[in-house]
């Protein structure tokens, strides 16, 4: 298999007659071929194909291949044959995710395997093959499209039960080697195999749920990432606190060391205001888009109406061009419509330059006030301005400051316990139930102390690495966004002034060609 | 001053309007007093009306009759009294002459009419009816009243009339319709005397201004957002701005000066002149007073605009007097200050001084209950001596004619013709055949202007509207699979006159757009082809991509074409002009453009096709509308047996089937149809043949009697020979017989005598029935009308 075949192919199979020909004269390029048959060309080994990327059916049946390979780049085959070769081994087809229909007819292929990705899947022909086992259909079950199939000629299709099997498990099939599967058959199948589809049905369901469940909790999580306040709508803060601070477990169960429960609150009333921001955001945002799309689809509107009033009246002026004899008289002409052109692309462009002073001024203005709420809801999360707090409604608001008292308190409580518990232990006071491992803590105060502080240390730390991922991250964001804007700002504006540009050129050339021709 | 009934003095008629003519006016507010120099009116009766045959009127408008007479004298008397009483006051306008010269007191001119138009009925139409069909005869001198009031049916019919006149009609018609009214004489401004209403605001510019306001409002709300792009920079020096301003403030003070001048002429010149008759130009209007017909408050009513006033009005001066069908009132107050101030409870006589005595409703239910005969009886007004006011419809000048139509075949439901352009609209129902909904035309000839709406969702080929004009023929779709939306035809000039078949128009170009179609990209998605026919060309622009001004654009120039259908050239790029679109992307392919220039040649072919068939359309609604029209039918119910024809030949076979099978019934039990077979079927029998007949067929009868008789016997017989025997067998072999076929035997006879015991009844019922049957035959056969005759 080389180039030439491959030419050779493309042309035979190509337009005919006149059109054959004017193709034949510029040569057709392979990514624009929608169909190929390569049969009967004794091909080893698929190679080369990896151009036609449009290709939407091909067929290599009747060669001597041996290995599905090379047919990555095709994604946008629908159909492909690859009857009558030497395949042992379906591979190969994960990239083919729009086939449809797909046939293997006489080959040695013994399992079917690797096809995962083939969810369109309608037509399946693997007649002939070394098919042994029945359970191997079962695979096939992922395919809700799938509505015929062929196993004919394969072990497998010699066993009693084959057709009700078959039946049974592919239960959405409606032709099995090119007959039509009736109900009576499939209420047979159903009957026989109850038990087994039903079980199967289960667990598919089963599965089914979880990954819904799945999809929606990653939903959620996203939309909770959306408001940087993931993982505070519960005790996550709280509990990843304690999760990675082997003392604290263990001087928790020091007796009297209470839980912080105040910090779950905490983290859940963040997690509203986080919401509630966001949505302020996503408003302000659509209000400023909308804004911007208007805008730049008036200016279109009032662009396109000059074009459209100058496509009136050009064609007239160029026939007039044509008719005219008088060199005088050609020349007045032509200098008129060229001033005209140069109009049109002056008043073209000045609407351009117009709508991007209007753009700067209200994307400038919208930086300033997104700006203005990521930095206030920044503040209110670090409480830096402890008046900001105030003037919401919520005293709690400043999520950081708030948390770290509580942290201190807390710190101090363990404190006094450990120092009453130190004393106890060396009054030998203590209870017998404190387990060993706490124990060893109490040999003497420096222990303890420094246990508490490391413990304390930590949750400090996780609180403040919260609270700096959240302001990164929005502000990473924040950025992200104005670039975003400004980067389709400019990309708008290049794309008009050379679209302006080059019609304006365009009509320069045709009427240097008008001229030229006389 | 009372009313009198005595008869003093007798003045000669129509002396006292000479007498007084030149005497110098003293208004009742003492103003100044004008002499003007005014040369009696000529005796011209009707101004520019059209002679009227005055022989023809009946003979109340000719003559007197007594209680007018009478009246005649009452009021001359009062009118003496009255100049006696007040000789600075104007006379009274009491006893006018009509139109046939003779004098009639004024109350009696009205003539309370209800007009049979309910548009007639409310005071706002009837006042604005009067102001539109009536030309107003200005008073001559404008401070005297008429010599004349013409009854209101002559003024219906000449449409001219004075204040005076048309006040009268319109008195009667609000009379008619159960407003308290009465005709008012007096003073009022010129511009009101003269029906001059160049110093009003045009009501049609008032309601524009209105107009304008709301779309404010609108424009208010858009402007409720966050962000807003400001209106674009201007790139002027604002020193040179502000050098303008400068200027333009100038020019504008320049010509603000220039308008107030202007303004200040203009007022000048619109301000009325002096008038030196202010307040003596005689007018005459109506008065309606509150209580009937659920009004308020009293108002008057301007005849001449037929607007509604209220009293205290600028434009009414003074009130001399006021009158209904029943009375004549005089003002005795002041109207110094206009007419503001002035009471109408016409039953005080301080304030207003009745002709006629008359008491008023309150006080006649008191009366009623005193004795009468003591006081004379109170003179009453005569009755009108006008006749009916009528109005003609012939003198209507319609605008619009249209017809309803219902249960019609074709689905009319309406038709209107404008009178003016000559224009038809046709309305539909759905399910019309023609899936028309309207259509608009001037003829029904092809090829003339029109306009076919269509029923939405009906035709076949989404068509929604068709309009044809000389030349040109344009159909909007709606709902296409191919997204077309309009295709417009234009027809080239025909060479040789109109004289060519409107199907055999030559084309010269037909324009179709399509709508977006989203499954395409922009560029390949056509938004407009145009078929060149006359260049042979075809331009085709596809949709604009997001954000670009600009679309893309071919021009094909199509290959020639032999007459044998070749193609005499073969493909050469230069076929093919037009604007790229991106400079970025490949131009392309040759083939592409060759694929898609066929294409639209097939297209071109369907296309003209489709218009072709168009038009055969057209032509082939117009020839089933004019067939239709010819020969309207009706649609009937298919439960309306009476005039379903389908149903009641339907009806018709189903009672033709019933009768037929009767008959053949009939047939069947015909008895004497083998015998008269056997005479050769007569169709009158003898006598002889007749008794023949009967006694053949009573014969027939009692054979086939004896015949069963003898089968029952034979039956019988046979029976009891097979009894018997069997009984002799059995006594013979009853010895040695097993038990079993003694039982048989025991079987058999029980059952062998039971038969026997049947036949005997059967014998028997069937001697009992026989003579029964031959009397009932008999008894029918001298029944039948064949034989009845003979027996």
């Amino acid at each position: 298999m080389d180039e030439k075949i491959l030419q050779e192919a493309v042309e035979e199979q190509g337009p005919k007659e006149e059109a054959g020909h004017i193709s034949k004269e510029e040569g057709i390029s392979f990514n624009a071929v929608l169909q190929l048959r390569l049969e009967y060309k004794n091909i080893l080994k698929i190679e080369h194909l990896w151009e036609f990327t449009s290709l939407t059916k091909l067929q290599l049946n009747n060669n001597l291949i041996q290995k599905i390979e090379g047919l990555a780049n095709l994604t946008n085959i629908k159909w492909l044959d690859l009857s009558f070769n030497n395949i042992e081994k379906i591979e190969g087809l994960e990239t083919l995710t729009k086939l449809e229909d797909l046939t293997f007819y006489n080959n040695k292929i013994s399992c079917i395997e690797n096809m995962d990705a083939l969810n369109n899947l309608t037509f399946f022909g693997i007649g002939n093959n070394c098919l042994g086992q029945l359970d191997n259909v079962i695979y096939l079950r992922r395919f809700k499209n799938l509505h015929t199939l062929n196993l004919a000629g394969n072990p497998l299709a010699q066993e009693a039960n084959y057709k009700l099997f078959i039946a049974a498990y592919l239960s959405d099939l409606a032709y099995l080697d090119y007959r039509l599967l009736n109900g009576e058959t499939k209420k047979q199948a159903f009957a026989k195999y109850q038990y087994a589809i039903e079980e199967i049905r289960h667990n598919e369901l089963q599965t089914l749920k979880a990954t819904e469940a799945e999809q929606k909790r990653q939903e959620e999580l996203q939309q909770h990432q959306e408001a940087f306040v993931e993982n505070l709508n519960g005790s996550q803060l709280f509990d990843s606190m304690f999760a990675q601070d082997p003392e604290a477990q263990k001087l928790n169960q020091l007796p009297g060391v209470a839980v912080l429960l105040q910090l779950v609150g905490l983290c859940i009333q963040m997690f509203e205001s986080g919401f509630a921001e966001q949505k302020l955001r996503e408003a302000e945002v659509k209000a400023f888009l909308e804004v911007l799309q208007e805008a730049v689809r008036e200016k279109q509107q009032r662009s396109a109406q000059l074009v459209s009033d100058f496509e009136k009246h050009r064609k007239k002026r160029i026939l007039d061009l044509k008719q005219v004899e008088d060199a005088a008289k050609e020349e007045a002409q032509v200098n008129q419509y060229m001033t005209e052109i140069k109009t049109l692309g002056d008043s073209c462009l000045l609407l351009e330059l117009q709508l991007v002073d209007q753009l700067e001024e209200i994307i400038k203005d919208f930086e300033r006030n997104i700006t203005d709420m990521v930095g206030s809801f920044n503040e209110t999360v670090q409480g830096i301005y402890p008046f900001h707090t105030i003037v919401h409604s919520n005293p709690h608001y400043a999520l950081a400051p708030l948390c770290r008292d509580l942290e201190n308190n807390l710190h101090e409580v363990i404190k006094d316990i450990a120092m009453a518990t130190l004393e106890k232990v060396a009054k030998n006071e203590v209870e017998d139930d404190l387990p060993d491992v706490v124990r060893a803590l109490f040999v003497d105060k420096e222990t303890v102390m420094n246990a508490v502080g490391a413990s304390h240390d930590s949750h400090m730390s996780r609180i403040d690495n919260r609270e700096d991922k959240l302001v990164t991250r929005i502000n990473a964001w924040m950025m992200n966004l104005i670039k975003k804007i400004q980067d389709e700002e400019v990309w708008r504006n290049r794309k008009c002034i050379s679209e302006i540009q080059y019609f304006i050129q365009h009509l320069r050339n045709q009427l240097e060609e008008v001229l030229h021709h006389e | 001053m009372e009313t009198l009934l005595e008869l003093e003095e007798k003045e000669d008629e129509g002396g006292d309007i000479e007498q007084k003519e030149l005497s110098p006016q003293e208004l009742l507010d003492g103003e100044t007093t004008v002499n003007i120099n005014i040369t009696s009116p000529g005796d011209t009766p009707f101004g520019r009306t059209k002679p009227v045959n005055l022989s023809e009127c009946p003979g109340s408008y000719q003559d007197h009759s007594p209680p007018e007479k009478q009246l005649l004298v009452i009021a001359d008397n009062f009118s003496s009294q009255y100049s006696h009483i007040f000789p600075n006051r104007k006379p009274l306008f009491l006893c006018p002459l009509n139109e046939c010269g003779v004098k009639k007191f004024v109350s009696t001119t009205l003539r309370s009419t209800m007009l049979p138009y309910s548009g007639l009925y409310d005071w706002d139409n009837c006042a604005s009816f009067v102001a539109d069909h009536l030309v107003l005869q200005a008073l001559d001198p404008p401070i005297e009243p008429p010599r004349r009031l013409i009854s209101p049916t002559l003024l219906l019919e000449t449409q001219t009339g004075t204040c005076f006149d048309i006040s009268t009609l319109l008195c009667s018609l609000l009379l008619g319709a159960g407003y308290d009214a009465y005709c008012v004489t007096g003073y009022a401004v010129r511009e009101m005397c003269l029906l001059d209403q160049s110093r009003q605001e045009c009501p049609l510019l008032v309601g524009e201004v209105e107009v304008k306001v709301e779309g404010t409002s609108a424009e208010d709300e858009r402007q409720v957002r966050k962000y807003a792009v400001k209106p674009p920079r201007e790139l002027r020096s604002t020193f040179e701005r502000a050098q303008q301003e400068l200027k333009e403030q100038e020019a504008r003070a320049e010509l603000l000066r220039g308008q107030q001048e202007a303004q200040r002429l203009q007022e000048e010149l619109e301000r009325p002149p002096p008038d030196p008759l202010q307040g003596q130009m005689l007018h005459c209007w109506v008065l309606v007073l509150a209580g009937k017909r659920e009004i308020r408050d009293h108002f008057f009513i301007d005849p001449l605009t037929g607007k509604g006033y209220a009293l205290g009005d600028q434009s009414f001066l003074g009130v001399e007097a006021v009158w209904n069908q029943h009375n004549y009132w005089v003002n005795m107050q002041d109207c110094g200050g206009g007419c503001s101030d002035m009471e109408y409870n016409l039953g005080d006589t301080t304030m207003w001084e009745s002709v006629l005595f008359r008491i008023t409703e309150k006080e006649e239910e008191e009366e009623e209950e005193e004795e009468w005969s003591e006081e004379p009886q109170p003179f009453e007004m005569p009755r009108s001596w006008v006749d009916t006011i009528a109005l003609s419809k012939q003198g209507e000048e319609v605008d619009v004619v249209r017809e309803w139509f219902q249960n019609r075949l074709d689905h009319l439901e309406e038709r209107e013709l404008q009178r003016a352009t000559n224009v038809t609209i046709e309305r539909f129902s759905p399910g019309c055949k023609l899936k028309l909904k309207t259509h608009r035309y001037v003829s029904l000839a092809p090829g003339t202007e029109r306009r076919m709406d269509f029923h939405r969702r009906v035709c076949p080929d989404g068509l929604l509207l068709r309009v044809e004009s000389p030349g040109q023929m344009e159909e909007t779709f709606d709902h296409r699979d191919d997204r077309l939306y309009s295709r417009h035809v234009f027809y080239a000039r025909s060479p040789e006159g109109g004289s060519q078949e409107p199907g055999a128009r030559p084309l010269e170009r037909v324009v179709e757009r399509f709508h977006r179609d989203a499954a395409k990209a922009p560029r390949e998605d056509v938004a407009e082809r145009v078929f060149l026919f006359a260049e042979g060309s075809i331009e085709v622009t596809f949709h604009l991509e997001d954000g670009r001004i600009i679309p893309v654009r071919r021009s094909f120039v199509k290959p020639r074409v032999l007459p044998d259908g070749q193609r005499a050239e073969s493909w050469r790029p230069g076929m093919v002009t037009g604007y790229q679109g991106d400079p970025h992307e490949d131009p392309p392919k040759n083939v592409y453009l060759y694929e898609m220039l066929t294409a639209l040649m097939d297209e071109e072919e369907k296309v003209t096709l489709q218009i072709k068939h168009s038009e055969t359309e057209v032509r082939e609604i117009l020839a089933t509308r004019e067939r239709e029209e010819s020969n309207p039918e009706l649609r009937i119910s298919i439960y309306d047996t009476a005039r379903n024809e389908k149903v009641q030949r339907y009806r018709e076979d189903m009672i033709r089937a019933q009768e037929e099978s009767q008959r053949q019934v009939k047939k069947e039990i015909d008895l004497l149809a083998p015998i008269l077979a056997r005479l050769g079927d007569p169709k009158v029998l003898s006598s002889q043949q007749a008794l023949k007949v009967l006694e053949d067929c009573l014969a027939n009868q009692r054979t086939r009697m004896i015949e069963q008789d003898k089968i029952l016997q034979a039956r019988y017989d046979k029976e009891t020979q097979a009894l018997q025997r069997e009984q002799q067998l059995y006594q013979i072999n009853q010895l040695n017989m097993s038990k079993e076929e003694e039982e048989r035997y025991h079987a058999y006879c029980s059952e062998t005598v039971f038969k026997i015991g049947v036949i005997k009844q059967r014998q028997s019922r069937h001697k009992e029935i026989t003579p029964q049957k031959h009397l009932a035959l008999k008894e029918k056969l001298i029944r039948d009308p064949r034989l009845a005759p003979h027996l």
